[in-house]
């Protein structure tokens, strides 16, 4: 009785060890395509980069975040009460599949909790944003 | 007593699993071992003497003049970057921020910045450049000048410059930081873009520090 007690304590902490590597194959892409400029953490670099960590920018504009992504961001803008002025570059080839994937790992991680994306939309928004 | 086994199996896995999935921090290099002199050895008249750094002449973000008399009894850090790369440069200016941070005050550290896109990089984009990175003024030069000496001298500094169309950017470079001493020879270097490596690298600056 004491031992499977036992087991079952430690079956608990495998699983909670890895519970933090949700949306893993987005945290791949992010690493690849994102992190370069907005950095592994999400917090961005001084004024030069701005952070996608509790940016109000970011939930503000989620649903364009497709078109962001795909045709880059130019002009000032504001996140988080701090001016940032930088072209960020379009990315023409990177796929619906791949936006939805970092878009969920980047709604659900560094501290932020924004909407769950679903391919279908994220594919329509694309259509959109020519 | 073999469930009891299996149990106390169980409960080494799952710590192993935590701490395999958990990253654990590395602590600072802690070694008082001196410092190599890299870079390679000559002999001359019978003595070692060891790689040095070349005279040099740069221009920085505020268009001063910047020689090796500017780094006269300091040490310093060099890395070879320019403002427009989109690839390693935010991440090894990252490091090198946390770096400065660290040994925020110190007067006998120094970092220089040599920028490889001498077209673009001019006085006046290092400037915003460094104002973006919200950098003081003082101990970190970010500098310009004579392109085929950025490109020749890089070789000395252990750095790696080269135009390249296919490169994203435009240039090839490397993510190096490279610690130089007060006598002009190069003590250490790691990959800017290992978070790991630079910790190592900062315990390697504080040794150079303590060094009489
Ligand atoms: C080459 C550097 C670079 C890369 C790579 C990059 N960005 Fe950006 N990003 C920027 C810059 C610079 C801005 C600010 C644009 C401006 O000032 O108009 C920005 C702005 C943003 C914003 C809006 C501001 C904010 O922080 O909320 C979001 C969202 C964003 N990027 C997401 C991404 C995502 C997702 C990726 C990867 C698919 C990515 N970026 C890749 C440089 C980059």
């Amino acid at each position: 009785m004491k031992n499977s007690y036992l087991i079952f304590i430690s079956m608990l902490l495998i699983t909670l060890s890895c519970a933090t590597q949700e949306y893993s194959q987005g945290r791949e892409l992010y690493n690849y395509y994102c992190s370069s400029c907005h950095l592994e953490s999400g917090q961005g670099l001084r004024s030069l980069y701005p952070p996608l960590a509790k940016s109000d920018y970011l939930a503000k504009y989620n649903e364009t975040l497709p078109c962001i992504i795909r045709k880059g961001l130019e002009g000032q803008i504001i996140v988080n009460g701090k001016d940032y002025d930088m072209p960020m570059p379009a990315m023409p080839k990177i796929s619906a599949f791949e936006i939805t994937n970092i878009m969920n790992y980047i709604n659900h991680n560094f501290g932020n909790d924004l909407p769950f994306v679903k391919f279908v939309d994220v594919k329509a928004k694309l259509e959109e944003c020519k | 007593m073999n469930t009891n086994r299996i149990s106390i199996l169980y409960i080494l896995l799952s710590v192993l699993c935590l701490t395999a999935c958990t990253t654990a921090e590395k602590k600072v290099s802690t070694s008082d071992d001196p410092l190599p002199f890299l870079g390679g050895k000559t002999e001359v008249n019978g003595k070692m003497q060891y790689h040095q750094i070349p005279s040099f002449s740069f221009i920085d973000q505020y268009g001063d003049t910047i020689t090796e008399s500017n780094f006269q009894n300091k040490a310093y850090i060099v890395d070879y970057f320019f403002t427009s790369c989109p690839t390693i440069c935010p991440k090894v200016k990252e490091q090198e921020l946390r770096i400065a941070d660290h040994f925020k005050g110190n007067k006998n550290l120094k970092m220089l910045s040599v920028s490889i896109d001498t077209k673009y990089d001019n006085v006046e984009r290092l400037k915003w450049y460094a104002d973006k990175l919200e950098i003081e003024k003082g101990n970190w030069h970010l500098v310009t000048g004579e392109k085929d000496f950025i490109y020749d001298v890089a070789d000395a500094f252990f750095h790696i410059a080269l135009e390249d169309e296919e490169a994203p950017g435009g240039f090839n470079h490397d993510g190096r930081l490279v610690l130089v001493d007060k006598n002009k020879h190069i003590r250490s270097f790691c990959n800017g873009l290992d978070e790991s490596e630079v910790k190592r690298f900062i315990g390697d600056i504080e040794n150079l520090l303590d060094e009489k």
